[in-house]
């Protein structure tokens, strides 16, 4: 049963109605029109209200710190506490983006080393640190890859993406003016030379692809994918997601790749915040680095130095130098990891899934059974006999006080359960995590309608999320009627 | 020290907590003789190569304990304490304001830092009343109906605001004012590069400061997307908003207003109110460091009609299966994991924790925090034009109304520049370094953290 002690926690809204003077604003030299006299909603609630309302609201969330979060393609390992103070330290949290080059030696000079370090780890010519997301990286990837084409006048306007891609693939190629052509992939879940051979034609301007897939699966073709796309004059970009799986095992340079993102907040372990701030290089190769957005981070003799001056860059792409304060904790973690350490997080987030995968494979149904690495999707066909779908698989693992996995990705695994541990997970908590996958597994057969009705032990019951878009609230209003 | 397979003499990684026994068990279990054995997907030529290149030498080679990185830390900090310790008059997009102590313990919970997007509302329900929180204060303080649940910055914001007029309008000529932020309309140039985009540049008054309206209203035409205004604009001035979008009236176009400092929002007649049908704001001022440039949280607000087109994550109020109150991501199916190349905009990951900085920043100062935090912005900042009014070589070139920054030129200021940043003040920024501006000009902001003693131990500097 849920527990009934917690009570709605009220809008903060509700507390502090009528406190506060509302000071009549009048100012000599600006004309009342653009004056006001009033923010219409706004209320004065008082410190301790308002650090109770924030607090009680934290302890409705499900975050890292209290358990596995096995979110398949988001990586949610554990963040270093080291990296919040590395950020918090006042000579870079008080520093003004306008301040002097020649005063701001210090972060330009950790700006450029995590530049060096991705370059090393990725085998990539250059990189831009301007991108502040993951999506925002491959934005900036397609726009490279768009203006390389208008550069060289060739005409091209197609992009390939497999079928198993992000979403944000597909709506990054069409931001940068490109047409979407989906490939499909081949009965392993990987993509086949032969049939991209069939699709690539003339207005093949490039392909995206995400190294190892969203089924966790690493395109054993890639070297031979590559060479087919640049033979057709075509651009190899690689959503670099998943690069956590190969992080000190294999480089997407030596791999022919022309463009790659990553998400510093994945690989790097940079805390995900629930949904940002993060920050996405951009890495590419040696023809495509006057592409780049500016401002990159160069070396001068002994200054580091922001160059503006790439000839063809496709611009800014924020306000500034891009996510800084990410930058910081993510530079803290590389250098702990160290160039020689690195491969021990894609060994052993690889050895997890793998373990993951042994122990479930009996009870949830393996879509595919191509070996794979950091992470493994399985589908709910096995408990639809019993009325049960992954929605409730997904619900019910709540009440046994695990995060669910990405759920109903990638699209074309119906049903899908996207399971990744990544190398933080202890052999004991994958081990509670299966057992509760296992318990659920006998729950659908025995008692589905428990499984339907999860979860039980969560600040809310399932939410209504129809009625939340087909009658769409965005902003407070005040309640009507007596509360519930 | 712990020693597993993977690691060879190296240490294990503190954030492994697989012990060597643990890997071997789970090697049997999988039935695997070795890790490596689990790579076999990839091709033995690429791992080689990729082993070839970390055994060269790097600076980075060896792991760092937790102490010895924070001697790294500690060292590139120290490299920067110049720039920390100067006394800023500089804005231009970043401002520098108060923050109450409650706010870092609030934001510092792990339930916040360490969760992600709320995909399972069951177990998100704080984040989700919180960006809820936020996306109303947003409204509140724009005078929009509806604000979405964040993006990357200001500049970006107002960069997909511009998209979102192209596809509302079907239009593709874009109206930027020259007094917009520099940085924001090379953003906005970014993002349209691909999307058949005509921008046309609207001139400002060189008396005032302000965009010029006849300009706007000679430009506006049949095939007009947006009219892109800063609310202040670059220059610190507050343009008349009202005067500006009544120009595109009865036309397609629609009025796009900008706010780069958020904290004019407790003052100034709010966007919506003065025409606007899309703000695009940057919310850094309101309780997020200035971190040399971001990470900044961007919004977009919007009339309600335009709701299905805005991009990025919308929270919504609705009910659980027992009729409580709940919030939960709503009409995904503008998004790109639904929509793929039909959707609104590729965004993902937005700025999730610095929206709920947002909220809690604006709950600590209330509505009458809030409004007289901005007045003495203000109030400061008018002082601060009045001393310097009797500087001699100091000029004004525009005489609109400024909230809390605006430009003044200074007789040689390169060599004025040089000597206050000697004495430990940033002045302010350079328009000239912005690309196509004034000579001479500086924009220079105060904000409530600068008192009077402060600015009178400015200029005092700048005249000596």
């Amino acid at each position: 049963m849920r527990n009934k002690t917690i009570v709605e926690e009220k809008a903060i809204f509700e507390y502090g109605v009528g406190r506060g003077a509302v000071q009549h604003t009048t100012v000599g030299d600006i004309d009342d029109t653009y004056l006001r006299h009033d923010i219409e909603g706004m209320t004065d609630p008082g410190e301790p209200e308002v650090v109770r309302h924030f607090t009680r609201l934290s302890t409705m969330n499900h975050s890292l710190d209290v358990g596995m979060y096995p979110l398949g393609s988001c990586t949610m390992k554990y963040n270093p506490k080291v990296m919040e103070s590395a950020a918090g330290e006042k000579s870079f949290s008080s520093v003004h983006p306008a301040a002097p080059q020649s005063m701001t030696q210090g972060v330009l000079e950790l700006m450029y080393g995590v530049e060096q370090y991705l370059k090393t780890m990725t085998g990539m010519h250059s990189f831009s640190l301007q991108p502040a997301a993951g999506a925002h990286g491959e934005l900036a990837g397609m726009l490279i890859a768009a203006k390389y084409h208008r550069a060289n006048k060739t005409g091209r306007h197609t992009i390939l993406v497999p079928d198993t891609a992000h979403g944000t693939n597909p709506a990054s190629a069409a931001m940068a003016g490109f047409r979407v052509v989906n490939i499909p992939s081949g009965r392993h879940g990987m993509i086949e030379a032969d049939t991209l051979k069939k699709i690539i034609d003339g207005e093949t301007a490039g392909i995206m692809l995400t190294v190892p897939n969203t089924l966790g699966i690493f395109e054993e073709q890639i070297v031979a994918i590559a060479g087919l796309v640049h033979d057709a004059g075509g651009v190899v970009y690689v959503d670099g997601a998943n690069f956590n799986a190969l992080l000190g095992k294999a480089r997407y340079g030596d791999m022919g790749v022309d463009i790659v993102h990553l998400n510093l907040h994945k690989t790097f372990a940079t805390p995900h915040g629930t949904g940002g701030p993060g920050a996405g290089a951009i890495g590419v190769s040696s023809a495509l680095r006057e592409f780049l957005p500016v401002p990159v981070v160069e070396k001068r003799g002994h200054k580091i130095v922001m160059n503006y001056g790439l000839k063809n860059t496709i611009g800014r792409m924020t306000g500034f130098y891009g996510n800084i304060g990410i930058l910081i904790r993510a530079y803290t973690y590389m250098r702990m990891l160290g160039v020689r350490g690195a491969g021990q997080v894609a060994a052993i987030a690889t050895l997890n899934a793998n373990y993951l995968r042994s122990l479930l494979k009996d009870r949830y149904n393996l879509p595919y059974a191509t070996p794979t690495l950091h992470e493994v999707v399985f589908d709910d066909t096995l408990q639809n006999a019993f009325g049960v779908k992954t929605i409730d698989i997904a619900k019910r693992l709540i009440d046994y006080g695990f995060h669910p996995p990405t759920i109903y990705f990638p699209l074309i695994v119906h049903g899908a359960i996207m399971i990744e541990p990544t190398e933080t997970e202890s052999k004991d908590e994958i081990d509670r995590f299966v057992a509760a996958m296992r318990a659920i597994a006998d729950e659908a057969q025995s008692m589905p309608q428990t499984v339907i009705g999860a979860p039980q032990s969560a600040p809310v019951a399932r939410v209504n999320e129809v009625k939340a878009a087909r009658e769409p609230v965005l902003v407070y209003r005040p309640q009507e009627g007596p509360r519930r | 020290m712990k020693k597993n397979m993977v690691a060879g003499d190296d240490p294990r990684l503190p954030f492994i907590s697989l012990s060597g026994s643990d890997e071997r068990q789970m090697l049997d279990t999988i039935g695997a003789k070795s890790i490596e054995e689990l790579f076999s997907q990839v091709p033995g030529s690429i791992r080689e190569q990729a082993e070839k290149a970390f055994g060269r030498p790097h600076p980075f080679s060896a792991p760092l304990t937790e102490q010895e990185v924070i001697g790294e830390i500690e060292r590139l900090a120290g490299k920067n304490g110049r720039a920390a310790r100067l006394t800023s008059f500089a804005g231009a997009g970043a401002y520098r304001h108060f923050v109450p102590s409650a706010l870092g313990y609030v934001l510092g919970r792990s339930e916040f830092v360490t969760s992600y997007t709320p995909y399972q509302p069951e177990i998100a329900q704080g984040t989700l009343q919180s960006v809820f929180e936020f996306q109303s204060y947003i409204a509140m303080l724009t005078g929009m109906d509806i604000a979405n649940a964040s993006m990357y910055d200001g500049a970006s914001a107002c960069a997909e605001s511009v998209l979102m007029a192209m596809r509302i309008t079907g239009k593709r000529r874009v109206l930027v004012s020259l007094a917009l932020h520099p940085h924001y309309r090379e953003v906005i140039a970014t993002y349209t590069q691909g999307m058949d985009a005509a921008i046309a540049a609207i001139p400002y008054d060189q008396k005032t400061g302000a965009t010029s309206a006849a300009a706007v209203e000679a430009s506006v035409d049949d095939d007009t997307a947006c009219v892109v205004v800063g609310y202040p604009n670059f220059f610190g001035v507050i343009e008349p908003l009202d005067i500006i979008f009544g120009k595109v009236a009865g036309k397609k176009a629609l009025p796009v207003a900008v706010v780069t400092e958020a904290m004019s929002t407790g003052m100034l007649t709010p966007p919506g109110r003065l025409g606007a049908a899309i703000t695009a704001m940057e919310c850094q001022s309101f309780g997020v460091p200035l971190s040399f440039g971001g990470p900044y949280i961007g919004v977009i607000a919007a009339r309600k009609e335009f709701m299905r087109q805005i991009p990025g994550r919308l929270v919504g109020e609705t009910v659980d299966r027992d009729g409580r109150r709940a919030y939960t991501l709503t009409l995904s199916t503008r998004e790109q994991h639904i929509r793929r190349e039909k959707a609104t905009s590729n965004i993902c990951s937005n700025e999730g924790l610095l929206a709920i900085t947002v909220a809690v920043y604006l709950s600590l100062m209330g509505r009458s925090g809030l409004m007289a935090t901005a007045g003495k912005n203000h109030e400061l900042c008018a002082y601060l034009h009045s001393e310097l009014g009797r500087v001699e070589g100091v000029q004004f070139p525009f005489s609109g109304p400024f909230f809390n920054e605006f430009v003044v030129r200074i007789r040689g200021l390169d060599a004025v520049f040089e000597r206050l940043l000697k004495s430990g003040y940033l002045p302010g920024v350079k328009l000239e370094e912005y690309g196509g501006y004034l000579k001479d000009c500086l924009l220079i902001n105060t904000t409530e953290l600068h008192s009077r003693k402060i600015i009178d131990g400015f200029v005092k500097r700048l005249k000596a």
